[in-house]
């Protein structure tokens, strides 16, 4: 018999969700799963607004990702009105989001640490660990961005203040020590998630699923065509009630539904074939921790950062010309979309996270779990709501 | 300061804390992780008995403190139980951030976007009459600064009143953004044009016009966070006056 | 009952002294540049005059160090954000009237706005203050006095307020004209001599002759470790109760200016901002109670 059962409320996650699950002898044939806060209407709200506060106003869809909405919403005015960055602005942004993919990702280790960690004591020495390094990076976003949660100094048109040596030569020095720690943590990470796994029972590949793979880049992110995204709405298919709960769009890529994130720039870029499942998916979201710090380094290390950075054009467009920015997040392809009149103000604008493309994978993930062990594969894709029901 | 406590177990010396999300971008809550190491201290110091993002409970308990951010959407049926649940179950609450205190960036959403069109009324926790007695506390800032929530929780552990008092003013105060700091303090001939209010301000809305010796506010970027008029030294002094060394 | 004494006026300090540089330039400048050299600071916050304007100003190593030269003090903690978020300064001096030094004040005891303020502040230097004007009212002002438009260089005190002209004229300075020329705000100040400081500064007649009413163990601590350090550069002469009796005797005068506009604000009910717990209101009780008040722990 199938029986209907709702988890509304899952802990350890961002925000407030829900999953709808048609359970057959304890196992899920059939899982939904949706946002449940409210929308708070950025896509509206920016309509008549100068297209110059777009990244300041958009930071604040997210205060765990901040800054990929700030890098997103200011290349898309950009792409709009044709407003060249500076070359360094836009190494000092792609350094600025993987600093927060650093962020973000060992937040979410903090976040999922009360599964990793049974005993209290091991898992606040835990989050002490991460903090440390945490620390680095909330130092590295006051200093270049300006803040720690929702930066200021992404513009329109580059960032708003030079980085002079000494700075960045005092973030550059710190990285080694950085480094250790973070990947001291890792190895308690990974271990934690292998004995994770051994105590709840799960199997390796728990939570797969056969969907494609979406991704733009392994770092910064590349344009992407827009046409290209359709959305499916929760008034088409959820069930009853959830019509209108549900907060967030399902969007498709080419027609089909997507997994971004991690694993999906390990495969498309860096040719990982593979395993299926969220405990894969966990580790791999740690190992990119590593690959943003090197990065950052390489970046800081082999460009200067002391001359204009911002390029100061007003923005102006027809009212037609969409401009796209896509940044790739910590939790995959984030994209905005923008139209603006010839005085600057925005006309249109839409906003595409990475979370509304995970669930539906989230939801195919969950075919075939045990109904108790739901939770688990919603966690291993770090959902962020308010990014969906921005 | 009062607390009133259902069960004396073990862990009830330990005040209970709460986070409670409404409409926000959870920026708040995280702000309280930057501490950083600070963080793990505080959170070993009182008992942390909700938060979606930090602990398994389902069901919202009992917290002598709820900590709460983000404006209450009138269209969303979750919201108009947590607002109920809260009136039960918290002892007391505290607005964080501008989102809770003075509505915010919330001030500016309109609604109609897919999915859900019906979701346009947001209302600041401080305006909302079955709650707004349990609103003692509100703190500005998008989002407030690590370092002010040390600092405010500190004080409010060791029950600090010179520290505590202005957030209580705050709380009732419901409007606060860089047009408050021009109406309370510039234009009514208060401003000594420190610039503290420009160092405070979390989106660079306030620049400092040289000419009038005055700050300059830029209404487009603000985000009405009342972290400006909060932190300049005519809307209210730190009594006694505090001195470091 | 408040009685404009020195207590009141100047406050406590431990030791006040007439420093002479011996280098000709202006000591205060001069103590800081050593306290660079001898990284006992890493930052300076103030503000400093550029054209007609004041502008918030951030000193780092290997810059010219500098205080403001008017009394035009804008804007000086428009920078703490970038000091500290950006800079990660940690030893900052700070050279400002008592007003921004509030402010500083209330961001280190809160941290409204602005992180890890609380430990960062090495040395808060508060300039003794008749008012801040803005480079029109000076020239207003200074119309006003002489009939003339002139460049003014820099202000001290010399038993009154003076201003020297770039040519090297003296103005000798009334107050009440002063008064009614320097910004609204300043006219309700009741800390003009920066009490609650580490140090209060005032610049004498002669550019390298300065007073400092050092008020603070770490105000004195700085003063003796930068004699100690470079002995040849300084002069100091200590100074009496009496020798301050020239510059009691200006704030007062000063003073009885501001309290007769603050009467005035609270009888005609003029608002305060919402916040402020009426602060002028707190005053204007203070001052026509009879009994004795301890405004030491007051803050106006
Ligand atoms: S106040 Fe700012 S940081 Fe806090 S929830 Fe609202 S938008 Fe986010
Ligand atoms: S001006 Fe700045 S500090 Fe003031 S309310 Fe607006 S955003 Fe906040
Ligand atoms: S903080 Fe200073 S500059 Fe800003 S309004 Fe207040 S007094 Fe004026
Ligand atoms: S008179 Fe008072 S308010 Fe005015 S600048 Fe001087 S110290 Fe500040």
């Amino acid at each position: 018999m199938i029986k209907k059962v709702r988890l509304e409320g899952i802990p350890l996650t961002e925000g407030h969700s829900g999953l709808h699950l048609e359970v057959e002898g304890g196992i899920v044939r059939k899982g939904y799963y949706y946002a449940l806060v409210p929308v708070r209407g950025f896509e509206t709200l920016l309509i008549g607004r100068s297209a110059t506060v777009a990244p300041l106003l958009t930071t604040r869809v997210c205060g765990l990702c901040q800054i990929t909405h700030s890098i997103a919403s200011a290349k898309a005015v950009e792409s709009a009105s044709g407003i060249e960055v500076p070359e360094e602005a836009e190494v000092l942004r792609e350094v600025l989001g993987l600093t927060v993919r650093i962020y973000n990702n060992l937040l979410h280790q903090i976040t999922i640490s009360e599964d990793l960690f049974p005993d209290k004591g091991e898992r606040f020495q835990f989050i002490r660990n991460v903090q440390r390094v945490r620390k680095f990076t909330g130092e590295l976003l006051e200093s270049i961005g300006g803040e720690i949660i929702h930066s200021p100094n992404i513009k329109v048109g580059g960032i708003s203040e030079p980085v002079e040596d000494f700075v960045k030569d005092r973030i550059l020095e710190q990285i080694p020590s950085v480094e250790l720690a973070l990947k001291e943590s890792f190895e308690e990470f990974s271990e934690a998630l292998e004995k994770t796994w051994e105590r709840e029972g799960l199997e390796d590949d728990f939570g797969k699923h056969d969907f494609d793979f979406f991704a733009t880049d392994l770092y910064y992110g590349k344009v992407f065509d827009f046409e290209r995204i359709t959305f499916v709405r929760p008034q088409e298919f959820l069930p009853d009630d959830l019509k209108f709960r549900a907060t967030n769009l399902y969007p498709l890529v080419d027609g089909k539904p997507v997994e971004t994130g991690p694993r999906a720039r390990a495969v498309l870029f860096k040719g990982y074939v593979p395993k299926g499942g969220v405990k894969e998916l966990h580790l791999l979201r740690a190992e990119e921790n590593l690959e943003a710090l090197k990065r950052i380094e390489s970046l800081l290390s082999s460009y200067s950062f002391t001359g204009e950075l911002w390029n100061q054009t007003p923005p102006s467009s027809d009212g037609e010309t969409l401009g796209i920015g896509v940044h790739e997040a910590p939790r995959g392809v984030n994209i905005h979309a923008v139209k603006l009149d010839k005085r600057g103000k925005i006309t249109y604008y839409k906003i595409v996270v990475p979370t509304e493309f995970n669930f539906f994978a989230v939801s195919e993930s969950l075919r075939g779990v045990p109904a108790a062990k739901a939770e688990f594969v919603v966690r291993g894709y770090d959902p962020c709501i308010v990014c969906a029901a921005h | 300061m009062t607390f009133h406590r259902v069960s004396f177990e073990d862990d009830d010396l330990k005040l209970k804390i709460g986070f409670i999300h409404f409409s926000s971008c959870s920026g708040c809550q995280v702000a309280f992780l930057d501490m950083f190491e600070d963080a793990v201290e505080i959170f070993d110091t009182v008992e942390l008995v909700y938060s979606n993002l930090l602990t398994k409970r389902k069901e919202i308990p009992y917290m002598d403190v709820a900590f709460v951010e983000g404006a209450f959407c009138a269209e969303d049926p979750h919201h108009v139980k947590l607002i109920k649940e809260l009136s039960e179950k918290a002892g007391m609450v505290i607005a964080i951030g501008g989102c809770a205190a003075f509505g915010g960036m919330r001030r500016f959403s309109c609604g109609s976007q897919m999915p859900q069109p019906s979701h346009q009324t947001f209302i600041p926790l401080t305006e909302i009459e079955s709650i707004k007695r349990k609103v003692k506390f509100a703190i500005p800032g998008c989002p407030p600064n690590p370092s002010l929530l040390y600092n405010f929780f500190l004080a409010f552990l060791e029950r600090n009143d010179d520290f505590l008092l202005p957030f209580e003013f705050i709380a009732q105060s419901r409007d606060a953004s860089g047009f408050d700091l021009i109406k309370e303090v510039v234009n009514k001939g208060f401003c000594v044009g420190c610039g503290t209010c420009s160092t405070a301000c979390p989106s660079r809305a306030i620049s400092f016009k040289d000419v009038c010796g005055k700050p300059n506010f830029d209404a487009d970027l603000c985000v009405r966070c009342g972290s400006c008029l909060a932190a300049c030294p005519q809307s209210f002094k730190p009594y006694p006056q505090p001195v470091y060394t | 009952m408040l009685e404009l004494n020195s207590r009141f006026l100047i406050g406590s300090y431990k030791k006040a002294v007439e420093v002479e540089s011996r280098t000709g330039n202006n000591p205060l400048e001069e103590l800081l540049s050593v306290m660079f050299d001898s990284n006992m600071i890493d930052g300076i916050l103030s503000s400093r005059i550029e054209g007609e304007f004041s502008v918030p100003f951030l000193v780092v190593k290997g810059d010219r160090v500098e205080v403001p030269s008017l009394n035009r003090f804008f804007g000086s903690v428009a920078l703490l954000k970038k000091a500290i978020q950006k800079y990660r300064l940690s030893r900052i001096a700070v050279v400002a009237p008592s007003c921004a030094i509030d402010g500083l004040n209330k961001t280190q005891y809160y941290g409204i706005g602005c992180n890890w303020v609380k430990t960062a502040v090495a040395l808060k230097v508060g300039i003794l203050c008749t008012g801040s004007l803005t480079g029109k009212a000076l020239t207003a002002e200074v119309l006003h006095l002489t009939g003339k438009e002139k460049r003014i260089k820099r202000f001290f005190y010399d038993g009154g307020l003076f201003y020297q002209t770039e040519e090297g004229e003296l103005i000798p300075v009334n107050l009440s004209v002063h008064h009614h020329y320097i910004n609204a705000a300043c006219r309700y100040c009741l800390n003009l001599s920066a009490k609650g400081t580490d140090i209060t500064y005032f610049p004498l007649k002669e550019e390298n002759r300065a007073v400092f009413i050092v008020r603070s163990e770490r105000g004195w601590r700085v003063v003796a470790s930068v004699q100690k350090e470079r002995p040849e550069l300084f002069r100091f002469r200590r100074l009496k109760k009496e020798d301050l009796e020239g510059i009691v005797s200006l704030l007062r005068e000063k003073a009885l200016l501001n309290i007769d506009d603050i009467l005035e604000r609270v009888e005609l009910g003029l608002p305060v901002p919402k916040w402020n717990d009426n602060k002028l209101r707190k005053f204007y009780r203070i001052w026509n109670a009879v009994e004795d008040y301890n405004f030491e722990e007051e803050v106006f």
